[in-house]
This record gives C-alpha cells, sequence and structure tokens, in this order.
C-alpha cells in the first residue's frame, strides 16, 4: 500500500466507519433487534485506523524532503483548494500516539455508554477523522475543514451523553471554540487573498506578501482559535466544565494536544516573524506560565477528581507553550514530546478516574478511596500513571518536562524558574489525589471490582507506553529532532520559506534574547 | 557522551547485573504481591509467601552485593573505572546544530564502589532484619517489592554517569521512600507522611533541576565528564549559582535546613526502611550528590561555605531537638538529621573523603541503632500482645531496664551510642575527628578562609561552623546517652507483665545486628589519622585521591596544621564526648520517671524542643495553609467563577445586548415603523448627496 | 411668486410629517397624510408654472389616488375601531416580532 494511499485512508477511513456504525450498528443492551454491537464495531473501525497508522509509520523511510509521506489531489479548484494531506516525522508520531490511544481507551470504557451507542461511536469515529485531518492537512481550507469536523461532534458527544449538566457545559464548549475559528476563517480568507487567491496550500501561503501589522492580526486570529481550545488562561474556563461532563472517550479526546500541535504546524510557520513579535509573545509566555502555577494550585483545592485532572491538563499545557514560544530546538523538541506524552498519560488518567468514578457513582474525592485492598490491578495502575504525570524520571512524562524546562532556560530563564515551581505542585496535588483514591480507606464499604480484562489489556498498553517512552525513546527522539529544529526556525516542513522578502529565516538568531 | 571505547560486553553484563538483580527482584515480589492481593479478594485469611519472597528478596539484594564485591575486587586490581552504555536515552538538537545526547550510562568508580558496597551490603542485612521483623506482615512480599525497588533506584543514583541519569535514581528513591513510608496505609497519617517526604523532596529537586539547566544551557553538557570540564569557561558567580541550586536538591533529599521536616515523619514507616533509606542510603544521596559534583563547588568558595554552613546549623538545630523526644525513632531521626549535617559540614569545606567516611561509619552505626531500635519495638510489641496491654512500644518513658532481658541487644546498642558519640577507637571517633580537624584546619588558613558567604567573612563562617559542630558534639554525646540509659539501664518503668514478656532478639533479628557491630568497631580502621597510625593511614582517602584529590587541593588549608594542635582538637573532642556521656549520666534519673501514660506534655523551652520549635505548625499556619486558602478563595473562588462569568456572561450580555437593539426595530408599533422609514429616507438622501 | 408656494409647501409637508410620525390617532394621521399629499399637490402646481402643465396633470393624479385611499384607509379605521374598540396605534401591536 503506497504512502499517499494510507494517508488518505487515515483520514478518511473513520468518517466511513462513522456511517457504518451509524447504519449497522444495535443501541442499547435491551434492543436485540438485528444490528451488530455499536462498540464491536466502533472496536474495528478504531483497530483498522490503529494498524493503518503504525503501516505508515514503519513504511516510510527517511528521504531527501522533510515530508515522510504525502498525498494529493484536486479538490475546488476555482479557489485553489486541493485536498492534499502530508506527514513529517512530528505528524507522524501525533497520529500513531491518537490512532492508538483511540482502540484502548475504548476497551477501557467499554460498559460506560448504554444509550444511543451508535450515534456516539459515529460521532467519536469523526471526531478522530478530524483529528487525523488537522494532523495531517497540507492545505489550510483542508485543515479548516478537518478542524470544524473534530470540533462539532464533540458538541454532541459532550452534551448528549455527559453527566448532569453537560448541556451547558458542551455549549459552553461550541460558542467558544466556534467563535475562535470563525476569527480563524476571516484569517484564512485574508492570507489567501494576500497570496494571491490561487492557492491554499500551506507553502505558498507562507510566502504570501503582508504587512508586518496585518501579518500580527492574522497570527493573532489564529493563535486565538488555537489558545482557546488549547487552553490558555485566561479562556480556559470551558474546560472543566465540559471534561467534567463528558464521558472518558471525549474527555480525553479534549485533551490531545491538537491545538498546539495546530501552532507548531501551521500558525507559527505562516507568520514566522511575526511570531516573534512583542508584546504577544511575552503575553503568550507570562499566561502560559501564569497557567501552569494558577492550574496546579486550582487542582490542589479541587474537590472533584474528574476537574482535578483537567486543571491538571491545563497546567501541564502551559509547559507546552512556554516550551514552545521559547523557539530554542531543545524546547520544541521537549514540547512535542510533551504533546505525544501528555496525550497518552491524561487519556490513562481519565480513564483510571472514569473507572473508579462509575464503580463509586460519583467523583468527589472525599468519598473515594482504599481501592488498593481490593484492586491491586487498578491500584498499581493508578501510582505508574500519577507517576507519569508527576514527570517522574524513567516515565514518559519526565523526557518532555526536562527538555522544556532546558530549552526555555536559555530564552526565558526567570518563567522557567516559576515553571519549575510547578513540578512541585504537580506532586501536591497529584499524590494527594491518588493517595486518597488508593490507600485512604473510605467510608464507602461496597466491594470494589478490579480491572476486568479489557481494561486490563487496555492499562497494560497504556503503562507499556509509558514505561519504554520513559526508557527507550531515542529513536523517537532521534526522528524528531529535525521538526523541532523546524518549529524552532518556524519553517513549513517543505524548506525554509521566504517572508517579505527578507531572506531565509536562519536558525539560532532569532531565538536569543 | 559517545560510549567509552574500552566498555566490554563484560562490564555491560556486570554493571547490567548489580542493578538488575535488585530490579528483578523487585518485579518479582511486586507480582508476588499482586496475586496475594487478588486471592485475598475471595480468601482474605490467605498468608503472605514469607519463603519465597525472603528468598527472592534477600537473594536478589545478596547477589548484587556479591557482583559489587566482584568489582571492586576489578578495581582494587589497578584497572580503571568500569564504564556501561546501555544505550542512547535523551535525543535533541540545540542551537549550535548538534545533537547532543544523554545515553544509559553508568559508571562504576572508586567513588560509587564504596557506596554501592554500603547500598548492597548494609542492604542485605537490613534485608535479612527484615525478615524476622516483617514475618506476620501481610504485606509481606509488598514490603520487599519495594525494598528491592529502592535498592536499585538508589544503585542507578550512585551509578549513573550525568546528572539526568542520577536524577532517575533520585526521585525514585523519593517514590519507593513514599510508598515504604506509607506502607501501612490503613493509618492515614502513614501515607500522609510519605507525601510530605515526596513534596518536600520535590522542593529540592526543583533546585536540581535549575542547576541542571544552567549547567547544560552553559556547557552544552549533563554528562559528568563533560559538564565539570566545561566549568573552565564559566564566571564564579554561575559557578555558585549552579552550587547554591544543587545545595537545594541535596538539602531536600538529606534533610537539611530547612528541608529536614520530612525525616522525623517519615519514622512512620517500618523500623528496618528507617534504618536502609532514612539513615543508611537514602538521605547520604545529597552528600554524594555533593562529592560528585565536587568541581563545582571547589570552584566556588562561596557555595562550599554555604553547604558548610547549612550543615553545621542543621547538625545543631537536630540535634537540640533529639535532646527532649520521647519517641526512641524520633530522637534517632533528628540524630540522623544532625549527623548528616556534620556530612555537609565536611564536604563543605571541600573535605571529601572526610565526608564520604562519615556517610560509611554513620552507615555502620545508625543502621545499627535503628535495627536495635527495632528488635527493641518488636520486643515491646510482643510483650504488649501477650500481657493483653496497650502501649507505645516506641516511647522511651514506656521502656528501662531492657538490657536486663535483652542483653545482646542492648550490648551492641550501647556499641554504636558510644560510636555516635565520638569514642575512640570506635568507628565514628575517627570520621567525626576528621570532619572538625578538616574545618579547623582551614579556618586557620585557606582558599575558603579567604571568601566571603553573604558579607561575613569565610574564616568567620568556617569558625562558626567549627563551634556548632562542637556543641553539637556534646548534644550527641547527651541525648545518645540518655537514649541508651532511658531504653536500657535503670527500673523497668511499664508493667511487670510486659517487662517479663520482653525477649532478646535472636535468629534474623540478631545476626545483622552482630555483623553492624563488628563494623561499628572496625570501620575506624577505613581511614585512620596520621595522628593515630594504629593501623595502615588513609586507606579511604587514597583510595579516592584519583577523584576527589584534585577538588580537595584546591579548597586545601594552606598549611598543614601542626600535630600538636591536631591533637588538641582530638583530644578536646573526646573530652567534650565524655563531658556529654557524664552530663547524661548525672542527669538521666531526673528525666523520665514516669511512664508515657501518666506523662505530661513539657513545657517552657523544654517543651519547644519537644515540639521541635513548632516548625510544622509555623509552615502549616504561615504557608501552607494561607497558600491553599488563597488558591480555594481567591483563585477559585473569585478568579475561576469570574473569569467564567465574564466569559460565558459576557457573551451572553453581548448577545442580548445585541438582541435588544434589533428588537427596538420589531416592537409591532406602528408609528414606530413610520419613523424608521422617514429615517431611512432621510438617511438614503443624505447618502445621495454626498455622493454628488 | 414661486418661491413663496413652495415654502408654504414645504412647511405644511413638514406640519404632516410631524403628524404622521407623533399622532396616535389614526383618523389624525390620515388627515396628515392628506396635508403631506397637498403640500406636494401645491408644489407641483407652484413649479408647472416654470415646466409646463405636466405637473398639474400630476396633481389630479395625486387628488384621485389620495381619495381612493382615503376611502378605504377610513374603511380600514371602521373596522379596526369594530374590532378593537379602539384607533390608538400605540395600543394596536399585532405586528410585534
Amino acid at each position: 500500500m503506497s504512502a499517499a494511499v494510507l494517508l488518505v485512508a487515515l483520514v478518511a477511513w473513520p468518517l466511513i466507519g462513522a456511517a457504518l456504525i451509524a447504519v449497522l450498528g444495535r443501541s442499547g443492551e435491551g434492543d436485540s433487534s438485528s444490528g451488530i454491537d455499536a462498540r464491536t464495531l466502533a472496536l474495528g473501525v478504531f483497530g483498522l485506523e490503529a494498524v493503518l497508522a503504525i503501516v505508515l509509520a514503519v513504511s516510510v523511510h527517511a528521504t531527501g524532503s522533510a515530508w515522510l509521506a504525502t498525498a494529493d489531489a484536486a479538490w475546488i479548484p476555482e479557489i485553489g483548494a486541493r485536498f492534499s494531506l502530508g506527514a513529517d516525522s512530528f505528524a507522524l508520531v501525533m497520529v500513531v500516539m491518537s490512532a492508538l490511544v483511540l482502540p484502548f481507551s475504548l476497551l477501557a470504557t467499554w460498559n460506560e455508554v448504554a444509550k444511543r451507542r451508535p450515534a456516539y461511536f459515529a460521532c467519536l469515529s469523526a471526531v478522530a477523522s478530524g483529528l487525523m485531518g488537522v494532523f495531517l492537512a497540507r492545505d489550510l481550507l483542508l485543515f479548516y475543514v478537518a478542524w470544524e469536523l473534530l470540533l462539532i461532534p464533540m458538541y454532541f458527544v459532550v452534551g448528549v451523553w455527559g453527566g448532569t449538566a453537560a448541556p451547558r457545559a458542551a455549549l459552553k464548549y461550541f460558542i467558544v471554540t466556534t467563535l475562535g475559528s470563525l476569527l480563524m476563517l476571516v484569517a484564512v480568507v485574508y492570507v489567501w487573498n494576500a497570496a494571491g487567491g490561487i492557492s491554499f496550500a500551506y507553502d505558498a501561503l507562507a510566502a504570501a506578501r503582508m504587512s508586518d501589522a496585518a501579518a500580527r492580526w492574522c497570527l493573532a486570529a489564529f493563535l486565538l482559535a488555537f489558545l482557546v481550545k488549547a487552553p490558555l488562561l485566561p479562556l480556559h474556563s470551558w474546560l472543566p466544565d465540559a471534561q467534567r461532563e463528558a464521558p472518558t472517550m471525549g474527555a480525553l479526546a479534549l485533551g490531545l494536544k491538537v491545538s498546539t500541535f495546530a501552532i507548531a504546524r501551521v500558525a507559527l510557520p505562516l507568520f514566522p516573524a511575526a511570531a516573534l513579535a512583542e508584546p504577544m509573545r511575552g503575553t503568550i509566555v507570562a499566561l502560559a506560565v501564569a497557567g501552569i502555577i494558577y492550574g496546579a494550585l486550582l487542582a490542589v483545592v479541587q474537590p472533584d477528581l474528574k476537574r482535578l485532572v483537567s486543571y491538571a491538563s491545563i497546567s501541564h499545557v502551559g509547559l507546552v507553550l512556554l516550551a514552545l514560544f521559547a523557539f530554542t530546538p531543545t524546547g520544541a523538541q521537549g514540547a512535542m514530546l510533551l504533546m505525544i506524552n501528555l496525550g497518552i498519560t491524561t487519556s490513562a488518567l481519565f480513564i483510571l478516574v472514569g473507572i473508579v468514578g462509575a464503580q463509586r457513582g460519583t467523583f468527589a474525592i472525599e468519598s473515594l478511596g482504599g481501592v488498593a485492598t481490593q484492586a491491586p490491578l487498578l491500584a498499581t495502575a493508578f501510582i505508574i500513571v500519577t507517576m507519569s504525570a508527576i514527570g517522574l524520571p524513567a516515565t514518559n512524562g519526565f523526557i518532555g518536562e526536562l527538555l522544556s524546562f532546558l530549552g526555555s532556560w536559555r530564552v526565558y530563564p526567570v518563567p522557567t524558574l516559576v515553571a519549575i515551581v510547578g513540578v512541585v505542585l504537580a506532586a501536591v496535588y497529584l499524590l494527594s489525589a491518588m493517595q486518597r483514591v488508593v490507600f485512604t480507606a473510605s467510608a464507602d464499604v461496597r466491594p470494589f471490582r478490579d480491572l476486568d480484562l479489557r481494561q486490563s489489556i487496555a492499562m497494560g498498553a497504556f503503562v507499556l507506553a509509558i514505561v519504554w517512552l520513559g526508557i527507550g525513546s531515542a529513536p523517537m527522539m532521534r526522528m524528531l529532532a529535525p521538526a523541532a529544529e523546524r518549529i524552532a526556525a518556524r519553517q513549513l516542513p517543505e524548506g525554509r520559506v521566504n517572508f517579505q522578502g527578507d531572506g531565509p529565516v536562519a536558525l539560532g538568531t532569532e531565538g536569543a534574547r | 557522551m559517545i560510549a567509552d571505547s574500552t566498555t566490554t560486553v563484560q562490564q555491560n553484563a556486570l554493571l547490567a547485573a548489580l542493578i538488575g538483580l535488585p530490579a528483578l527482584g523487585a518485579v518479582a515480589n511486586g507480582a508476588l504481591a499482586v496475586q496475594t492481593a487478588r486471592t485475598r479478594t475471595h480468601a482474605p485469611d490467605a498468608p503472605a509467601p514469607v519463603g519465597l519472597a525472603s528468598m527472592l528478596g534477600v537473594g536478589s539484594i545478596a547477589a548484587a552485593f556479591i557482583v559489587a564485591v566482584l568489582l571492586f575486587v576489578q578495581l582494587t586490581s589497578g584497572a580503571g573505572a568500569v564504564t556501561a552504555h546501555f544505550g542512547d536515552w535523551l535525543v535533541f538538537p540545540t542551537e549550535a546544530g548538534r545533537t547532543p545526547l544523554i545515553a544509559w550510562d553508568f559508571t562504576f568508580d572508586r567513588l560509587s564502589s564504596v557506596l554501592a558496597l554500603v547500598i548492597t551490603g548494609v542492604g542485605t542485612l537490613i534485608h535479612v532484619f527484615s525478615v524476622g521483623y516483617m514475618n506476620d506482615d501481610p504485606g509481606f512480599a509488598r514490603y520487599f517489592a519495594y525494598l528491592n525497588l529502592f535498592v536499585a533506584f538508589m544503585l542507578v543514583l550512585v551509578l549513573g554517569a550525568s546528572y539526568p541519569v542520577l536524577f532517575i535514581g533520585w526521585e525514585g528513591v523519593g517514590l519507593c521512600s513514599y510508598l515504604l513510608i506509607g506502607f501501612w496505609f490503613g493509618e492515614s497519617a502513614n501515607a500522609d507522611a510519605g507525601r510530605k517526604a515526596f513534596v518536600v523532596n520535590r522542593i529540592g529537586d526543583m533546585g536540581l533541576i535549575a542547576a541542571m539547566c544552567i549547567l547544560f544551557t552553559q556547557t552544552g553538557h549533563l554528562d559528568f565528564a563533560g559538564a565539570h570540564a566545561g566549568l573552565s569557561g564559566m564566571s564564579t558567580g554561575l559557578i555558585t549559582a549552579i552550587g547554591l541550586a544543587l545545595l537545594l536538591g541535596c538539602a531536600g533529599k538529606s534533610a537539611q535546613v530547612p528541608l529536614y521536616l520530612w525525616l522525623p515523619d517519615a519514622m512512620a514507616g517500618p523500623t528496618p526502611v528507617s534504618a536502609l533509606i532514612h539513615a543508611a542510603t537514602m538521605v547520604t544521596a545529597g552528600v554524594y550528590l555533593v562529592v560528585r559534583a565536587s568541581p563545582i563547588f571547589a570552584a566556588s568558595p562561596t557555595a562550599s561555605l554555604a553547604v558548610a554552613l547549612i550543615g553545621a546549623i542543621t547538625a545543631l538545630f537536630a540535634a537540640s531537638i533529639a535532646l527532649r523526644q520521647w519517641d526512641i525513632k524520633k530522637v534517632l531521626a533528628y540524630s540522623t538529621v544532625s549527623q548528616l549535617g556534620y556530612m555537609f559540614m565536611g564536604v563543605g569545606v571541600g573535605a571529601y573523603t572526610a565526608g564520604v567516611f562519615h556517610l560509611v561509619t554513620h552507615a555502620f552505626f545508625k543502621a545499627l541503632l535503628f535495627l536495635g531500635a527495632g528488635a527493641v519495638i518488636h520486643a515491646m510489641h510482643a510483650a504488649y500482645h501477650h500481657a493483653h496491654e496497650h502501649g507505645d512500644a516506641q516511647d522511651l518513658r514506656n521502656m528501662g531496664g531492657l538490657r536486663a532481658a535483652m542483653p545482646a541487644t542492648g550490648a551492641l546498642m550501647w556499641i554504636a551510642t558510644l560510636a555516635i558519640v565520638g569514642i575512640p577507637p570506635l568507628a565514628g571517633f575517627f570520621s567525626k575527628d576528621e570532619i572538625l580537624v578538616s574545618v579547623f584546619a582551614r579556618a586557620m588558613g585557606s582558599p575558603l578562609a579567604s571568601a566571603s558567604l553573604m558579607g561575613l567573612s569565610g574564616q568567620v563562617v568556617l569558625f562558626v561552623v567549627l563551634g556548632f559542630g562542637t556543641i553539637t558534639a556534646l548534644l550527641t554525646a547527651i541525648y545518645m546517652t540518655r537514649l541508651a540509659l532511658l531504653a536500657f539501664e535503670g527500673p523497668g518503668r511499664s508493667s511487670t507483665s510486659v517487662q517479663q514478656g520482653v525477649h532478646d532478639a535472636h535468629g534474623t533479628l540478631l545476626w545483622p545486628l552482630v555483623a553492624l557491630g563488628i563494623l561499628t568497631v572496625a570501620g575506624g580502621w577505613l581511614n585512620l589519622p596520621a595522628l593515630i597510625p594504629i593501623g595502615p593511614v588513609g586507606v579511604l582517602e587514597h583510595w579516592l585521591e584519583p577523584i576527589v584529590g584534585e577538588t580537595t587541593r584546591r579548597l586545601a588549608p594552606i598549611a598543614a596544621l601542626p600535630h600538636e594542635q591536631e591533637l588538641w582538637i582530638t583530644g578536646g573532642a573526646v573530652i567534650n564526648a565524655i563531658f556529654g556521656i557524664g552530663i547524661a549520666l548525672w542527669l538521666w534519673r531526673r528525666w523520665a520517671p514516669v511512664d508515657a501514660h501518666h506523662a505530661t506534655p513539657g513545657t517552657g523551652f523544654g517543651g519547644l524542643l519537644e515540639r521541635a520549635y513548632d516548625v510544622d505548625a509555623a509552615v502549616q499556619r504561615g504557608l501552607v495553609g494561607p497558600v491553599l486558602a488563597f488558591a480555594k478563595r481567591v483563585l477559585w473562588g473569585t478568579v475561576d467563577r469570574g473569569v467564567d462569568g465574564a466569559l460565558t456572561g459576557g457573551g451572553g450580555g453581548l448577545a442580548r445586548a445585541a438582541q435588544w437593539v434589533s428588537a427596538q426595530v420589531q416592537v409591532g408599533d406602528a408609528s414606530r415603523y413610520v419613523w424608521v422609514v422617514a429615517l431611512g429616507v432621510l438617511g438614503t438622501l443624505a447618502a445621495l448627496a454626498w455622493r454628488s | 411668486m414661486i418661491s413663496e408656494a413652495l415654502v408654504v409647501s414645504a412647511v405644511l409637508f413638514v406640519i404632516g410629517t410631524i403628524g404622521v410620525l407623533t399622532r396616535k390617532n389614526a383618523i389624525v394621521l390620515f388627515m396628515c397624510v392628506e396635508l403631506m399629499l397637498n403640500a406636494v399637490n401645491l408644489s407641483f402646481v407652484a413649479l408647472s408654472k416654470l415646466h409646463g402643465n405636466a405637473g398639474q396633470v400630476f396633481v389630479i393624479l395625486v387628488m384621485t389616488v389620495a381619495a381612493a385611499e382615503a376611502a378605504i384607509g377610513l374603511a380600514l379605521v371602521i373596522a379596526v375601531f369594530r374590532h378593537f374598540g379602539t384607533v390608538d396605534l400605540s395600543s394596536l401591536r399585532l405586528l410585534k416580532g
């Protein structure tokens, strides 16, 4: 199978799968009418997606060009939009990570959603397709479509299948992210127009001639759309509500760091000089660092376990943004690793929290407890995943953190110092939560079931990933190194881009302060 | 760091075995523990797999010890350090276009050999002791899993050839410490103590991470060899910053002021854990790091002075608290903090060998003290159980006269007490003496004395350190003798039936004590001073010469100390110690006539010491409480709600305002509509007029 | 002469407009509309002196339309009064929303 076909399949298959699930799936437990169990169908869809991703990953060879695999087809020639996909090493790793997280999360949350399963999994498949589209798009209109495809079914996932306060949380999520996307659309059209109105391809748009001020406004529009979803303080307040109410797979899909990927892939390379402009860059860095501390402090005082994980996510994203906007290769590598590993760790956390909450009927921390004696597998998994979230060395959470610190120290020593304080706070809130759930005896004396077979397989996969990526990630890091250099230089994978004829963006000269 | 061309498969295998055997033991015991727990979900009284777990647990560490000895012998035969390269770990690009790499490199050099032998040797003894101590604990397999994992991580710490690899071990032992302190997690106070240890350690880790950042930014290396080679190009101010950041990290791990608060609480864990982790190994990691990073500290006299001063303050502070503690383990805990302060004093003044020497001797006699205390606690527990009574088995006020019932334990504890007090020719005397002499020699003239710390001249600081050290020695003599007297001598203070139920340690509880006792007596021979040539002089010093020789010389005294002065110091120390013992002997009967049930909390200064200067309460009130309240009320209550309200309410409000504006046009009032028409006509006319 | 007539016409028109805008009674509204129409008629007649008889023809046309519109409008007003009991425009809000 050629790489191009694989790329297209990666984006298209989940959509086809969504239709299959909607049509063939049997809803609910009691409905014994014809149809296949929607969960099995969904597992098939996600499983095949994962296989496709792995096949793609092993079949690419490092060539002279930075794109490891590309696919191109005509789409809307009148305005210059093409169905153009491409994977560089960073996108490839993100694709593989997301494609693997989905089926294993499904296994772990097998019994979570009971009503209208076909529609639920159809929405999730659509979201998966949008994910892949965002990771692999090389055409800005295609990217935008994929971005919206990511957002809209998620609204339904959160709103329809969520908890009691779900509709309001879903609405908040939708309004806030759509506002950002609309602003981004304005910027997309402006850039397209500035580039001559003939193409939506990233490279063509990156060569557009714009005044400095226009470039800054466009970058601001793009960044606003992405930072709302990241989330960055103070645009974060939708996330805890949405993740709290969403079913587990919805919550972890919200937590995949798609938006920071989009910043690195779309926003920064399109406007390389504007990305360095103060006060925008400094403000983002300051807000990111504030978010690290803010998210951590709020996580410390949260009584709800799911919201605690959400605030922890906000805290971690702050570090990703700090490392990204330092524009050093080391920092960019750290940011990429954080994005990849947080996708794994945060998903595992949400799954574990979901398992515990489902059995106890509540996410209130003080009502939980005493899992260790009755569920040793769950307890062990919890401890390992918590250690990864804390950033214990030898887990995957550490490598991204360390490189982010090393990378941003040279450019932003004081903010990095503040970010390091977040390390302490992370230990406080995560350890307290883990201790409360796993060790402390609770008043609830109902028996607690340990992980069943599906959940054990899923958590085993996550734990394996955590340990393996913590110890043996050198090959992956080697693969990502060129992508890191490109991010730091604000380049597209195709090569250096001229911006306003100022000459190639040189490595290292603009990163210094 | 590119793999050394002399790395051989055999070296890889030996080092892999050294770290891997305890790790395998941990995994095996962990599997056993999970299996036992799952069996217990339907058969709650299933016994713990004591036999298998102890074989795996003790066996893996004993095997690791043998490997360590093999490697050590290889070193003594003149071969260079054994290095192993197990592949790459972190690969990442930097500005200069290079792609540095931090690899899985481990080095068994002379310094790590000393520590590895202590870790695996004393570790084996403590594992053997644990077999007896934890015999009827249902979590037996889980205990050995954690303990083995700890040894594995500790070995990673001392064998790592770069700061990040060391950091793996550093954090790993922190994790195991958390799990072991909170081992009996049914009692939430235990798990809380574990969490406190982890969090306070993490505060120190901030310093270590910051140090790594500065080092990497300046030298582009994080492996010891590369980073230390790059120091020559750096300004002293930057090197001092690195040193101080490292000091923060070491202070957290080694429980120095102000990050010592976790160690006394850590006594909530099983006593062998306290012996291994909080006396012999983990807490010494900070001292090891200072020695390993000695090029940094030797290049910055200011940072070294800071290390020494912190050590001295800690030593005195902790010793004062130990004077009035009633829990036998708490006394030993504060004693450990105090002795760690001594080690910091030693390495702070650049006497790296002296610091390591005290580390080793302290491991011997402190492990002996803790294990002996464990034997006592074990015996008291059993006695209370048999007598069907309740009482705190750890409270000194419930003990007394135990030497009659526990002659072996009592004798060994007395030996350890005399060692820590510094009575020749026991181990503690030589190591303590060497530190004090080193401080004095440097105070009389050295690069340290000429430097300054926060405005104070180095000489002043060094004399303060010396003074604190001397007073601490006196206090150590007093409180340790007090402990031994209260526990073992005089009339028993618990009921007769309890006293009769006390039995001496035997079997696995006794033999490790004996072994440690021998080491305590003989340990001094590791590094005899030239002044007292009763055997080979300075064995350890010569052993560590290739590693710390040059850095020691950088901070060495300008002129060697004349023998008479050295004699005065040494003699003075002995007299100091004997004086302390004397005070204890004189006062001890007035100290605890009542048993713990009827005791009242102390008042005045004594009460303050009992409560450890109320530092915990102050931190809770002044720092933890306000921060949590701030987070809860301000950040969550006001800011977050406010931001959320602004986003949603603001967004909604905007929409509603727009709706109001446009709704004005649709009120259904005909005359309103006419107005609109009229205005529209006027507007159109105006536009047309303007156009033309 | 023409300018005076135009001024009077403008004044009448403004009076009529203000009446339409501010009066609430439907019948008064119609009277004001008639006033506006007649003001326009006046200006047509005045200007026809300058530009020919087309203006006067328009006056006839406007008068016819005005009469027809007044007839139907007043009939509507009577029907509204029969249904709602009032011809106060501010209380008739069926067009609302």
